[in-house]
């Protein structure tokens, strides 16, 4: 039988970003997937060596705009081992505060766009008129919609006033309520069933021997999230990660359905437990030494690398985001599947190819 | 079969505020601390270039000796930090987000630097 090859994006209906697959036809069945890469690369990491590491919070911020609190999360992190300092109770609980408030913003977001995919668009509204007020969230907190730029290295610029937790409090009440109710139409309705069930296994083997991070493998039976290893703050909450073990499109959904809501309860719990005292402590001198700190952000695990030789520049940063560990998984899903189901498996693994390039 | 079930859920959206707002009629006004606009006072900038050393995005420019402080609107990403490090707390950042314009313009300011007390002189 004679094969077709089909250039999917990089501009495709379903992709917000922009990446090219090479699907190898053979009738309607994929056999072969390519990708290519590099339509948004910006060279970020290598700003670095322009900008001073007070700027570069701002920077690295602007690898992904829908993580963006987690890569400036773990940035400060890392330069705060490097520094030696730790920063007060009260900043990495508000920390953790707006991480979560994010995850719920990046996965209402998903949600919306896999509706999207999978032609519910009234669901696609839904789940984007609820990620509104959630954005309005971090607009009162923080003062931007989605960039929300709030960490500094030894803390954070901004604190919580009581107003602003009570309203914040009722919000997410209203969220949660909003989030169970839809993803329980999501999971309830027979089409998207239909679509999704059984479609694009990865079992655990695989999806460990191919490095897949984030809900891609918790979908596949895995229980492996970094928020697990901070024993202070997730440990106190009583944390136990979302893992579904079918490891088709349906546990991938499942689990960022559970994941929203268990992301509601998070930054709730943070609310109650938040301590009195300082946001900020400023770091002394020039930065020497190496770091490496790892952060669960909504599509998995980042890895960041930072370098500093006592200069006034860094050296190195070396950013590796949860995306580019889960395409070799995504070019490991679409063989044997027909072209129909290529966007919604696409769809699964959460492309972000702005963090991916960088 | 599901269809009566629709029916109020249909009737209570009929009769339910709409969730969006006609944009450019009407504006929802600003949180508080939300970040928007940067503006100077020149009357209060001492030109001391802090601002510029700070902004990660370099889209302010001071120079001294020409009494020149410049900002270029469309390089920023309303940070805040210039706002955050002016000494004199001439640099405020609004609440309210810029406006889309038609013409790519820079903001230019000619603030007056300080006078350097004079020397006393010797008695």
């Amino acid at each position: 039988m004679g094969r077709t090859v089909i250039p999917f994006g990089p501009q495709h209906p379903v992709l917000p970003e922009p990446i090219h697959l090479t699907l190898t036809l053979e009738d309607d069945i994929i056999v072969e997937a390519l990708p290519r890469l590099g339509y948004i690369h910006r060279g970020l990491e290598l700003l670095a060596r322009k900008r001073t590491p007070d700027q570069m919070v701002q920077v690295v911020e602007r690898v992904c705009g829908i993580c963006s609190m987690m890569h400036g999360m773990c940035f400060c992190q890392a330069l705060e081992d490097i520094h030696g300092i730790t920063p007060p109770p009260r900043a990495q609980w508000l920390r953790v505060f707006w991480a979560e408030v994010h995850r719920l913003h990046s996965h209402l977001l998903w949600l919306g766009l896999f509706a999207d995919a999978l032609g519910f668009e009234n669901l696609f509204m839904q789940f984007w008129r609820v990620r509104e007020r959630i954005m309005d969230i971090q607009e009162a907190t923080s003062g931007n919609r989605v960039v929300v730029s709030v960490s500094v290295i030894g803390g954070v610029r901004r604190d919580l006033n009581p107003d602003q937790m009570l309203w914040c409090r009722t919000e997410l009440a209203g969220v949660r309520d909003e989030v169970h109710r839809l993803g329980k139409a999501m999971l309830g309705d027979y089409s998207i069933a239909k679509r999704t069930k059984g479609i694009g296994v990865l079992t655990p083997e695989r999806a460990h021997a191919l490095g897949t991070v984030g809900p891609t493998l918790r979908g596949s039976g895995v229980a492996h999230d970094i928020r697990m290893l901070d024993q202070e703050i997730y440990g106190a909450m009583e944390f136990k990660p979302c893992v579904e073990n079918d490891g088709d499109s349906w546990a991938r959904l499942t689990v960022r359905i559970r994941e929203t809501e268990q992301s509601v309860d998070l930054a709730l719990g943070t609310l109650d437990r938040l301590p009195q005292g300082e946001i900020a402590v400023k770091p002394k001198g020039q930065a020497e030494g190496e770091a490496v700190r790892r952060v669960e952000q909504p599509r998995g695990e980042a890895l960041y690398f930072v370098k500093a030789d006592g200069g006034k520049l860094l050296d190195r940063v070396r950013i590796r985001t949860p995306t580019f560990a889960n395409i070799p998984a995504l070019l490991d899903l679409l063989p044997g599947h027909s072209l129909a189901d290529a966007p919604v498996l696409v769809m699964t693994i959460d492309p972000c190819i702005s963090c991916t390039e960088r | 079969m599901k269809l009566p079930r629709l029916i109020p859920n249909a009737l209570r959206s009929l009769f339910r505020r709409p969730t969006t707002r006609r944009y450019p009629a009407e504006v929802r006004k600003p949180y508080a601390g939300s970040r928007g606009e940067i503006v100077n006072d020149a009357s209060a900038c001492i030109l001391c270039g802090l601002c510029a050393r700070r902004c990660p995005t370099s889209c302010i420019e001071v120079d001294k000796h020409l009494c020149l402080w410049v900002h270029d609107p469309f390089a920023c990403v309303l940070c805040g930090w210039c706002a955050e490090v002016c000494p004199t707390d001439s640099l405020t950042q609004t609440e309210q987000r810029p406006t889309p314009r038609t013409v790519r313009q820079r903001t230019e300011l000619h603030p007056t630097p300080p006078q350097r007390p004079a020397k006393p002189k010797d008695a």
